[in-house]
């Protein structure tokens, strides 16, 4: 009888699993955004004829997201017949004319000296800093409506050496001319 | 051997005699088939003697019916989800506990009605799946009208929240896995059905901004770098929503458990993916503090 009582409580101890949902990664996010933007601008803007089979893009600053998006994009996506080169960098002095130069928040203050030291020589330079596109950046990331989007400055560009496609100023948040 | 202790058991339990059952002959002849293991008579017997005014309303003769349900279902019926004499021994036994006014077999009764809901409770998990969780929410419903009537302070509110919390996950992970839509919608489906029994369920509102902030990260994971602009501005948009109806829930679920580190981390993932680098790294900080202790 004792066997027989165990055997039914052993039954009522009954419960289901209760597992919290796994919150993914956050690492794809903005980051990634600004990956896919850079390499539409590539698309989207003409560089002058240069003779290298790269197409250096410099990060000035830390955000190694960033860094991880940019470096797989380039391991699978080519500007042309260019192989796409990603790399981080503390100064300006670090990094031979890359095509792109990026300038995080935190560098902010670089930007003066980078639009001189690029200028005419085909270099894109973005930014992600309110009020940045109107003192020198060509491309400034800002968030409107919780969202990603680009002011584009065709003055910069165009002191840059560049030339702007119609699409990106289309897509363009704001055109400061 | 063990139906034999069983019986056994009736027997030691049964405090009535055998000749009080003189005018009753159908209860006691069933009561005598089913001390020599002969179930399918014993069920005839019972079925006449029940009509029986007097047996219908003796205790007694709906505890022998019950158990012989629950026999007949243990040794027939048990892979049976919708076995027909579970069903009656329930019935039954529920019967005889209402019945049994000074509690004679009231404790046995109960355990008895226990052994049963317990095996609802099995099939609800056993039949948790895409194509039987009908089933399962029927196994269930069966176990909790159980419990609720034998178990004194049964908790059903934490009981269903367990219940349709797991089943949740279930279609959670079905979507995980081939991205149904239909898995997607029973998973908001339970959850909803979760944050309806206990609004202040911190898991279940952290589940629910969970669900909504992994199919916006899956949005951008799956998104290629030569999206065109329109097509990015879309993606953005569509992601954008889905964080957004997370925020609430995950907001509420902070609320009611805010040393959760899951929850936290959740709320500064939406707010990074909502482009508030401000909120974001406020909580990023509470995490960091929430770690450190």
């Amino acid at each position: 009888m004792k066997k027989f009582l165990v055997i039914i409580i052993s039954v009522f101890f009954l419960s289901f699993d209760l597992v919290d949902y796994a919150l993914y990664q956050k690492d794809a996010g903005p980051d990634k955004f600004k990956a896919s933007y850079i390499y539409n601008f590539t698309k989207s803007f003409e560089w002058p004829e240069s003779k290298t089979n790269e197409f250096n893009i410099a990060i000035l600053g830390t955000n190694q997201n960033l860094l991880n998006f940019l470096t797989e994009m380039s391991s699978t996506k080519t500007v042309g017949t260019k192989k796409i080169v990603v790399k981080s960098i503390n100064s300006i002095s670090e990094s031979a004319k890359p095509e792109i130069l990026y300038i995080l928040p935190d560098k902010s203050s670089i930007l003066a000296e980078a639009v001189s030291k690029y200028k005419g020589k085909g270099t894109l330079i973005i930014t992600e800093k309110q009020g940045l596109a109107k003192v020198g950046a060509a491309i400034n990331f800002v968030v409107a409506e919780d969202k990603l989007k680009f002011e584009l400055n065709k003055s910069s560009a165009g002191k840059a050496g560049l030339v702007v496609s119609s699409k990106i100023e289309a897509m363009a948040l704001k055109v400061i001319d | 051997m063990l139906m034999k202790k069983a019986y056994r058991i009736l027997i030691l339990l049964s405090f009535f005699s055998v000749s009080s059952f003189a005018q009753l002959s159908k209860v006691q002849q069933a009561y005598d088939c089913v001390q020599q293991g002969k179930l399918d008579s014993a069920k005839i017997y019972i079925e006449e003697g029940i009509k029986d005014p007097v047996a219908a309303a003796d205790f007694q003769s709906w505890y022998i019916r019950g158990f012989i349900y629950k026999e007949i279902y243990k040794q027939k019926e048990s892979t049976d989800i919708k076995s027909n004499a579970r069903e009656l021994g329930v019935e039954s036994l529920m019967k005889a506990a209402d019945l049994d006014k000074e509690k004679q077999q009231l404790a046995s009764i109960q355990q008895n009605l226990k052994f049963l809901g317990s095996k609802y409770y099995n099939d609800a998990k056993k039949t948790m799946d895409s194509v039987n969780y009908k089933t399962s929410i029927w196994c269930f419903e069966k176990y909790l009208s159980i419990y609720k009537f034998v178990e004194v302070g049964f908790d059903e509110k934490a009981k269903s929240m367990e219940y349709f919390l797991s089943l949740s996950y279930y279609f959670q992970e079905v979507f995980e896995q081939n991205g149904s839509q239909n898995a997607l919608a029973l998973t908001k489906q339970f959850l909803n059905k979760s944050l309806e029994i206990n609004p202040n369920s911190a898991m279940a509102n952290k589940n629910m901004a969970v669900l909504y902030y992994n199919i916006g990260v899956n949005i951008i994971k799956k998104m290629d770098y030569d999206v065109d602009l329109e097509q990015l501005y879309v993606l953005q948009d569509e992601a954008s929503k889905l964080f957004k109806q997370a925020e609430p829930f995950m907001s509420k679920a902070y609320q009611l458990s805010p040393k959760d580190k899951t929850i936290v981390e959740g709320m500064q993932g939406i707010y990074y993916q909502l482009n508030d680098t401000e909120k974001s790294n406020e909580f990023k900080k509470k995490l960091e503090a929430l770690n450190a202790q």
